[in-house]
C-alpha cells in the first residue's frame, strides 16, 4: 500500500510575511494516516518552522486539532489520508483568531 | 488498592481518596456532565464533557484568568517559599513571570514521553506526558517519591488499533504468541488483570524468548452485548469498525508500552508538597499507588486531589502575602529559555536528543531491570544530559513548535535522572519495578519509599518507612 502523499499546507506568519501561501510537502507513507500525524512528520522531518496545535486526544474531545482539510473543517486526528492521495491542509479561520500557518486561538464559545 | 499496589502506598493518601470519591463525584455532577453507573461501584464520566463544562466554567468566573498557549518553565521560590513562576506565552513568545502565593502542579504524567511505545497517545504525537511538572518541582527542591515505579501496558502494537485501548473487554484476550499457542487466557487471574505487573511481565518474557509477536484473538469469540448507552464508547465502536480493526473480525497484534507513573512528587492528604506554598494533584503526585495503579483509580486521583489542591491553595493564598520575586533567578531562567534560540557551533535537535532518551529507557528502564542496564542508562542519561546546551531551534518566536520542544526535553531529561537513580537504589522487585538481581519482594528491607531531592545542585537520594497506616502485610498474608 505504500506511496506518496503530498500535502499543500497554508503557510503565513503575520510578523514577517506580506500574505499567506500555500507550500507543499511530500511524504512516503507505508499505510494510512492522519491529517495530524502527517503534520507532525512535516513538522519533524521536512520543516521544523510549520506552526499547528500538535496536542492530540484522538477522540474528538479536546478539539484542538479542528482544521480546514480539504475545504471541509474537520478533525486532523481523525482524518484519514491514504498513499498517493493529495490533501490541502488550511486553519480553520482565517484572519479572525489566526496566530501562525494552522494555529488559531482556542475557541470560547462553547 | 494496598494489596495490589504491593504495600508501597501512602495509606494515608488511599484512606482520604476512599473517603472523598462520592463527594467529588457528587461535585462533578453539579457541572452538569452526565455520569453513568456501570458497575456496582464504578461509574463512567465522559472525560471531553467534564473538561469542556470545566472550561466554561472558568472562563465565565469572574476573578478567574485562564492562560492558554502558555507554557510554565519553572517555579520560583523566595526564602524557600514558592513565589510565583516563569512562563512563556507561546503565540508571541513573551517571557513573563506570574507572581503567585501558591501553585498547583496538575501536570500530569511521565513516562508518555519517555518510552517509544506508550498507550498515553492514540496516534505517535506528543502526549504531553513528559514528567515537565515533576522536573520543576524537583529543580524547584520539592521530594519525589517512588520514581521507579513505572507502570507498564498491554498495547496495540499498531498506532490506529490503540482506540481499542478504551474496551475492557478487550483486554481480556486471549493473548496468543505467533505460534497460535495460548500465552494467556485467564487474564482475570491476576489482581489488576490486564494491568497488573505479573501478567505484564509474562508477556515481556514470551517477547524475550523469541516468541512474538503476540496477539489477541477473539475471532472466536461471542462479541459482548452493547453495555450501556454511552455516547463517547458509541462514538469509539463506530471509529473502530471505520478503521476496520473490530477485534472480532481480526487477530491485533500487541506489544508492551509504557502507562503510568505511580512515583511523583511527595505530598500528604492536603496536597502540600515539601515545599511551602507548592501543591501537586494528580498524576504528578507520588505515592498513592505503589507499585501498580488499579484500572480507574487515576480518574478518582484526579478529581479527589484536584478538589482538595484547589481548596488548599485558596485557603493558603488567603492567608499569605506575596513574595518578592527575585530578579536575579528569573533572569537566570529568561536566558536559559532564549539560549535556545541562540546559534551554537555545536548543534543538536530535541528530536534526536529525545529519540536516544527513548532507547536508553526502553533498553534498560523497562519492565525488567538489572544493576548493569540501570549503570549504563545512568551514564546515557547524564551524557544527553550535558548536551542541552548545544540544543537549537529555529529562530522566531510565534508559535514556535521546536521552541517548546526543547525547553520540554530540558526538564524531561531531569525526570529520567531522577527515575534511573531511583530504580537503581531500590535493590528488591516490587509492583513494577522488577529487578532480575533481586527478584523477591523484601518487606524486612523495603517497605521503604525511595526519596530523592536537589540538595546543593546535586541530586540527593534517601530512603523514608512506608507507614503501615491501616494495613500491615503480616497480618494481611
Amino acid at each position: 500500500m505504500s506511496g506518496s502523499i503530498t500535502v499543500k499546507v497554508f503557510r503565513f506568519d503575520p510578523s514577517t510575511d506580506q500574505r499567506p501561501y500555500f507550500k507543499e510537502y511530500q511524504l512516503v507513507a507505508e499505510e494510512k494516516m492522519s491529517a495530524l500525524v502527517i503534520l507532525n512528520r512535516i513538522q519533524h522531518e521536512i520543516d521544523p518552522t510549520l506552526s499547528f496545535r500538535n496536542y492530540c486526544c484522538g477522540l474528538q474531545m479536546c478539539r484542538s486539532c479542528l482544521m480546514k482539510i480539504d475545504h471541509k473543517k474537520r478533525f486532523a486526528c481523525l482524518t484519514l489520508v491514504k498513499p498517493g492521495e493529495s490533501v490541502i491542509i488550511e486553519p480553520a479561520t482565517f484572519p479572525d483568531s489566526h496566530i501562525k500557518d494552522l494555529a488559531v486561538k482556542p475557541s470560547n464559545k462553547e | 488498592m494496598v494489596t495490589g499496589g504491593c504495600f508501597l502506598n501512602d495509606q494515608r493518601l488511599v484512606w482520604y481518596m476512599a473517603s472523598q470519591a462520592e463527594g467529588a463525584i457528587e461535585k462533578i455532577r453539579e457541572f452538569d456532565v452526565s455520569i453513568t453507573r456501570i458497575r456496582d461501584i464504578s461509574v463512567c464520566v465522559p472525560p471531553g464533557e467534564l473538561l469542556t463544562k470545566l472550561r466554561k466554567l472558568i472562563i465565565q468566573s469572574p476573578g478567574i484568568e485562564l492562560l492558554e498557549d502558555t507554557l510554565v518553565t519553572g517555579l520560583i521560590k523566595t526564602n524557600g517559599n514558592i513565589s510565583g513562576v516563569t512562563a512563556l506565552d507561546l503565540t508571541t513568545g513573551a517571557f513573563f513571570v506570574i507572581q503567585a502565593k501558591a501553585v498547583v502542579l496538575a501536570t500530569g504524567g511521565l513516562v508518555g514521553e519517555l518510552y517509544p511505545r506508550t498507550s498515553n497517545n492514540p496516534f505517535g504525537i506528543n502526549t504531553d506526558s513528559s514528567g515537565t511538572g515533576h522536573a520543576m518541582a524537583y529543580l524547584a527542591g520539592a521530594e519525589l517519591i517512588d520514581m521507579e515505579m513505572i507502570q507498564f501496558v498491554p498495547i496495540p502494537a499498531n498506532p490506529s488499533c490503540l482506540n481499542l485501548r478504551y474496551f475492557p473487554d478487550f483486554w481480556e484476550g486471549p493473548y496468543i504468541n505467533r505460534h497460535g499457542e495460548i500465552v494467556e487466557s485467564n487474564v482475570g487471574s491476576y489482581q489488576g488483570k490486564s494491568y497488573s505487573h505479573l501478567f505484564v511481565q509474562k508477556l515481556y518474557r514470551e517477547l524475550e524468548k523469541g516468541n512474538g509477536p503476540l496477539f489477541i484473538d477473539q475471532r472466536n469469540l461471542k462479541k459482548p452485548s452493547a453495555g450501556p448507552k454511552i455516547r463517547s464508547w458509541h462514538q469509539r465502536r463506530r471509529l473502530i469498525s471505520k478503521l476496520g480493526i473490530d477485534p472480532h473480525e481480526n487477530k491485533i497484534e500487541i506489544t508492551i508500552g509504557s502507562h503510568f507513573g505511580m512515583g511523583g512528587i511527595r505530598v500528604n492528604e492536603k496536597t502540600e508538597t515539601t515545599i511551602p506554598g507548592l501543591f501537586a494533584a494528580g498524576e504528578v503526585m507520588g505515592g498513592l499507588h505503589g507499585g501498580l495503579r488499579m484500572a480507574g483509580y487515576s480518574f478518582t486521583q484526579m478529581i479527589v486531589f484536584g478538589f482538595k489542591a484547589g481548596k488548599q491553595a485558596a485557603q493558603y493564598a488567603l492567608e499569605k502575602h506575596f513574595l518578592e520575586v527575585p530578579d536575579p533567578e528569573v533572569d537566570v531562567e529568561k536566558k536559559r529559555v532564549f539560549g535556545f534560540l541562540l546559534s551554537k557551533d555545536d548543534q543538536v535537535f530535541a528530536r534526536d536528543l529525545k529519540r536516544q532518551l527513548q532507547q536508553i529507557m526502553q533498553h534498560d528502564v523497562f519492565v525488567i531491570r538489572d544493576r548493569n542496564g540501570l549503570e549504563e542508562a545512568k551514564r546515557g542519561i547524564l551524557s544527553i544530559k550535558s548536551r542541552i546546551p548545544a540544543l537549537i531551534v529555529p529562530d522566531f518566536k510565534s508559535f514556535n513548535l521546536e521552541w517548546a520542544r526543547a525547553i520540554e526535553f530540558s526538564l524531561m531529561i531531569e525526570a529520567a535522572h531522577v527515575i534511573v537513580e531511583s530504580a537503581l537504589a531500590r535493590e528488591e522487585s516490587r509492583g513494577f519495578h522488577f529487578r532480575s538481581d533481586f527478584p523477591g519482594q523484601d518487606n524486612q528491607r523495603w517497605l521503604r519509599h525511595t526519596v530523592i531531592k536537589r540538595h546543593k545542585n546535586q541530586l540527593a537520594l534517601d530512603l523514608s518507612p512506608v507507614e503501615l497506616y491501616k494495613m500491615n502485610p503480616e497480618v494481611q498474608a
